[in-house]
Order: structure tokens, then C-alpha cells, then sequence
């Protein structure tokens, strides 16, 4: 009997233990340097994201073991600072592809930070901000931007500054479904949010009452919010415009906290029931005219496009097919007085290798596309700096870590 | 036989544990197959002359909760109909994934993940001309000839399929 008990309970050891040794495994980085969970670098931390300030320091945040940290670069990404704890509870932080911390760096060396906590539930979040004033040394108590007080989405979060100095953050938000659901407890679930925002006139120490921006945004694709004008910035989103079209739009919001119209940037006509993951590009250039790059997979074209904004047309201005290829993605311009600079993303089969077009009169022409780097294992999203008119890429991947490239000017 | 019984005693503990750890494993993980790219064919050859449906999603895609549902409920009324679900996250997600696959009742079927959460090499073996929109369903008949599908699927088209492949 107690022979027969002892073989059961090594046969439950056996299989009890199978089933849970699935999940005592995780993703580890090639690098060497990394294979510490604990290590404290730019290579090793998740979803990195960079800026430059006005002296050309790059500053970097990137998210480990539910804290940020920021470090510093004096030498273009060689080497770097010993890195600062941001927030010191640790926290879930949303923090891959789309959905990542955010930096940007004041005219006065100030540096912003905003990012997505995860809240409790699922596909819910805050949106959390905090600032520096003293170069990385130090980091303010950490703000919850959003003012309603539900356990909901508010998640995919922006930030930028302007020439003024205003801060802006804006962010998917779901509030409105909660506030409609608590009236109607019957109402069948909605598929989409609304994109929200929130003003600081005084250099991220306090903002405004949030308000709302526009209602059927796309759940999951990221926000494009850049600069506009002197105190103003723009945004693009993807939209769900009636019959579950999902192309993609855009407004304006000054300081004053005022918006303008949601105008339809393109007609790709996407009407798809589905999360794209991905969201656009766009910068303004040196006349304020703005330009977006954008992914679709509609009828009638699918790939990644650029364009020019025309507020008076739903077609875009210098509409180009930039790259037909399934797996292009995440596109990501720049610009630098006539200069457009775009990256983006394809997997050849083989390896995954990032993509750049140069346009030096706005976007009338384009060189040919060339790789100018690659991987043969994971990799991020590319991003684009701009220092000074000096353009660099910043791709992260698992077998080089943080790469800043320089790729024109 | 005493000897036994001390080896008993000192693994009690163990024991246990590891009833409990089965208890939890049996009511509240999957059995989450790691997808390489090696794995879309050890999946068609587990299905060979056998059609099947394969339901590519993830946690952060909220139409694919939907999907999820849709397909369970037609799970419980065609109960042999060959499912596959694929989890384009990796396991450091897993207790969403689990709670997401607990919520449909889908904890039992043949659930895989990506080796690497949105691995662009794991989806062009899955797919080369797939654009990675979520959900993603692929009808595959029972000589394996497929049709992929974007989007959230409509209850007639599975139905449809299913009356198809009978």
C-alpha cells in the first residue's frame, strides 16, 4: 500500500512538476551582459527610448524589474551614465512595441518622462508622468495624469513640448465606455476609446483637467504627437471611422488647451475588425506642414505609406507606396529643414533589417531604399533622432542591444 | 517497508506541494507548446488528413477576446472539430494568457506560444504574406490547403466551413 502510494505521488511529483516547469522559463537577451535579470544597462532594459538634449547628451529610459531608469550618453550611445531610478515603488509598466515609456528632453535640460502603468484587470492602465530638473539626479513624485479615478484604460500614452515650453500628454482612454456601461448595464461592449489629453504650462509641474479630443479611436495602435507650430502640437491617430473603417486621422490642440477639427488623412478605406498594433509617424517640417508615414492593409492598398498632409483633402499630398512588403512595418520620419528622412522594419526571411529613404525636397522625391542595419535575432521598434539636423537611428535588439546610428544630415 | 514509510515522511511536504501544484496546473494553466519555426509543421503533421481551424491571437488584442469566445462556443457544439490556438506573446505573459484561456474555457485545448512575444521571423513562418493584424484564423481542409482570414470571424463562416468539412 504505502509502496503504491510513493510511486503515485513520485508519478504527481513528476507530472505536477511538468506542467508548472512551462512557466519557469522566460525569454532570456543573447547578449551576454544581459543573461543577469538584474543588469542595469540600456542594452539589457525593455522598450528603450531615447532623445537628445540641446548640448547632444543622448538620455535614454528604459523599464527592468517594474522600475525606469534613465542613463545618459555624452558620446553618441558608446558608453553610458550609471543609470537613475525613476520611480522608487516598483510598479507593472507597460513596456513593448507600441505601448512604452516616452522621453523628452526641455530647452532648459529638462527632462520628461510618461509611461502606461498596468492596473489591475486586463488591458487596463494609468498614465504616469514625472520630471527631473536636475539632469537625471533626482526624479518629482510621480503624477497620475488621468483625472477620472476608473479602473479602465488609459494606456498609450504620448508626450512632446513645444517651442513655448507647454507639455502635452495625450493617451487612449476608455472612461466614456465606463461611464456609459454604469447608465446602460445591458449595452453590448464597445471596440473602441477616445483619445484624451492633458496641458502643463509650467514646465510639468502641474497639468490641466484632462479633456477629451475626439471619441472611436483605434484601442491599440500608438499615438503620433509631435510639435506644431510655436505652442501647439499635432496628432495622428488610427481611427474608427463608420462600418469599422480603420484608417487614420488627425488635430491639432494649442495651449489654451483648444483643438482643432478631426480631419481624415487618408482613404485607404481598412475596414477590419482587429488590432493592427500599429500606429503612425509624422512630423511637422520647416514651413509647419506636417508629415505622417502610416500602415494599412486594405483593399485597395496595403503596406506603408507617407504623405503629406492637406487639411483640405482627405488624400494626402505626395502620397508614396513605400513598401508593399508583408512584414514592413513601424515606420518612423524625421525631418531637418528640406530633408525627410524614413525608416521601417522588413524581414527578409532571414533577418530582420531596418530600411531608410531620404527625401531632400519634402517628400516630392525619394532615394532608393537601403538597409542600413540588421539582425539576425529579436528586435524593437526603429526610432529616429534628430540633434541639431544630425538624424540617428535607435533600434534595439537582443543581439547588439541599444544601437544610436547616424544616418544622415 | 520502514524505509518507505520514512521517505514518505519526508517528502509529505514535497508531496503535498506538488498535489497542490498538479491541483492548480489541472484547473488553471495550459499546456502552452512553444512555437520556433519549426512548429507549424509539427502542427499540420499532428493534424495530417485532418482539417482543423488555427486561431492566431493575443493578449494585448482585445477583438480577439471575442474571437475566443465565438470559437469556444462552437467548441461545445461541435466538440470534434480540430482547434489550435496560437499566442503570438511569449511566457512571460503567462498568467494573463492563462486567465484570458480560463476565461473561455480553453485551457484544455491544444494552446501554443511564440518562442518571442511578435517575433517577426516566427510570423513569416507562420505566414510570409500575413501583415500581423489580430485575430488571425487559418481554415485548413483536410488536405491542408488553407485559407487565412483577418479579423474578428463571423459566427456564419465557421459554421459554414464546419458544414464543409463534415
Amino acid at each position: 500500500m504505502n509502496k503504491t502510494l510513493f510511486l503515485i505521488s513520485i508519478f504527481i511529483l513528476l507530472t505536477g512538476c511538468s506542467s508548472t516547469n512551462l512557466f519557469t522559463s522566460s525569454s532570456k537577451f543573447n547578449i551576454a551582459q544581459c543573461e543577469n535579470k538584474n543588469e542595469l544597462s540600456v542594452n539589457c532594459g525593455k522598450a528603450p527610448s531615447s532623445a537628445f538634449d540641446e548640448n547632444g547628451k543622448l538620455w535614454v529610459v528604459y523599464e527592468l524589474n517594474d522600475h525606469l531608469y534613465v542613463s545618459s550618453s555624452s558620446d553618441k550611445g558608446l558608453t553610458y551614465s550609471k543609470p537613475a531610478k525613476v520611480n522608487p515603488t516598483p510598479e507593472l509598466i507597460y513596456a513593448r512595441g507600441e505601448n512604452r515609456p516616452k522621453i523628452v528632453i526641455g530647452s532648459k535640460g529638462e527632462i520628461y518622462l510618461s509611461w502606461t502603468k498596468n492596473t489591475q484587470g486586463r488591458y487596463t492602465g494609468d498614465i504616469r508622468f514625472t520630471r527631473s530638473l536636475d539632469q537625471g539626479k533626482t526624479f518629482e513624485e510621480i503624477k497620475t495624469i488621468n483625472d477620472d479615478g476608473f479602473l479602465t484604460s488609459h494606456r498609450f500614452d504620448s508626450l512632446a513640448v513645444t517651442k513655448s515650453g507647454d507639455v502635452f500628454i495625450s493617451w487612449i482612454d476608455k472612461r466614456d465606455n465606463v461611464i456609459a456601461a454604469k447608465k446602460n448595464p445591458n449595452m453590448k461592449r464597445v471596440s473602441t476609446a477616445a483619445i484624451y489629453y492633458a496641458i502643463s504650462s509650467d514646465s510639468g509641474k502641474t497639468f490641466n483637467a484632462n479633456k477629451k479630443l475626439i471619441e472611436s479611436s483605434c484601442v491599440c495602435c500608438r499615438i503620433a504627437m509631435t510639435p506644431y507650430q510655436d505652442d501647439s502640437v499635432a496628432l495622428s491617430w488610427r481611427h474608427v471611422f463608420e462600418g469599422n473603417i480603420r484608417d487614420h486621422a488627425y488635430a491639432t490642440i494649442n495651449s489654451k488647451g483648444e483643438h482643432s477639427q478631426t480631419i481624415r488623412l487618408s482613404r485607404d478605406d481598412w475596414k477590419i475588425d482587429a488590432c493592427p498594433h500599429h500606429g503612425p509617424s509624422m512630423i511637422k517640417d520647416i514651413n509647419d506642414e506636417l508629415h505622417v508615414v502610416w500602415f494599412t492593409a486594405s483593399d485597395i492598398r496595403k503596406g506603408i505609406f507617407y504623405g503629406q498632409l492637406d487639411p483640405n483633402s482627405q488624400e494626402p499630398i505626395n502620397l508614396k507606396h513605400i513598401s508593399a512588403l508583408p512584414s514592413a512595418g513601424h515606420p518612423y520620419i524625421e525631418s531637418h529643414q528640406d530633408a525627410l528622412f524614413l525608416v521601417w522594419k522588413i524581414f527578409n526571411g532571414e533577418r530582420t533589417q531596418i530600411m531608410l529613404q531620404k527625401s531632400n525636397d519634402l517628400g516630392v522625391k525619394w532615394t532608393e531604399a537601403k538597409v542600413i542595419s540588421e539582425t539576425d535575432g529579436e528586435s524593437d521598434h526603429p526610432f529616429l533622432l534628430n540633434h541639431r539636423g544630425s538624424i540617428f537611428l535607435a533600434w534595439s535588439t537582443t543581439n547588439d542591444g541599444l544601437k544610436i546610428l547616424k544616418v544622415g544630415q | 517497508m520502514d524505509a518507505t514509510r520514512t521517505i514518505i515522511t519526508q517528502k509529505t511536504p514535497l508531496l503535498l506541494f506538488s498535489l497542490l501544484l498538479l491541483f492548480l496546473s489541472g484547473k488553471t494553466f495550459a499546456q502552452l507548446k512553444i512555437f520556433d519555426k519549426n512548429s507549424l509543421a509539427t502542427i499540420e503533421k499532428q493534424y495530417t488528413d485532418q482539417a482543423f481551424i488555427l486561431v492566431v491571437w493575443s493578449i494585448e488584442c482585445l477583438p480577439c477576446r471575442e474571437e475566443l469566445e465565438l470559437i469556444s462556443n462552437i467548441k461545445k457544439q461541435y466538440e470534434n472539430i480540430n482547434m489550435v490556438f496560437l499566442s503570438t506573446d511569449e511566457l512571460a505573459q503567462k498568467e494573463m494568457i492563462n486567465s484570458i484561456l480560463k476565461t473561455y474555457k480553453l485551457l484544455n485545448q491544444d494552446n501554443w506560444i511564440f518562442k518571442k512575444s511578435n517575433s517577426p521571423a516566427l510570423k513569416f513562418a507562420l505566414d510570409p504574406n500575413w501583415y500581423g493584424e489580430l485575430p488571425r484564423s487559418y481554415f485548413y481542409d483536410s488536405q491542408h490547403k488553407r485559407v487565412g482570414i483577418s479579423g474578428k470571424l463571423a459566427k456564419e463562416n465557421v459554421l459554414d466551413w464546419v458544414d464543409q468539412i463534415k
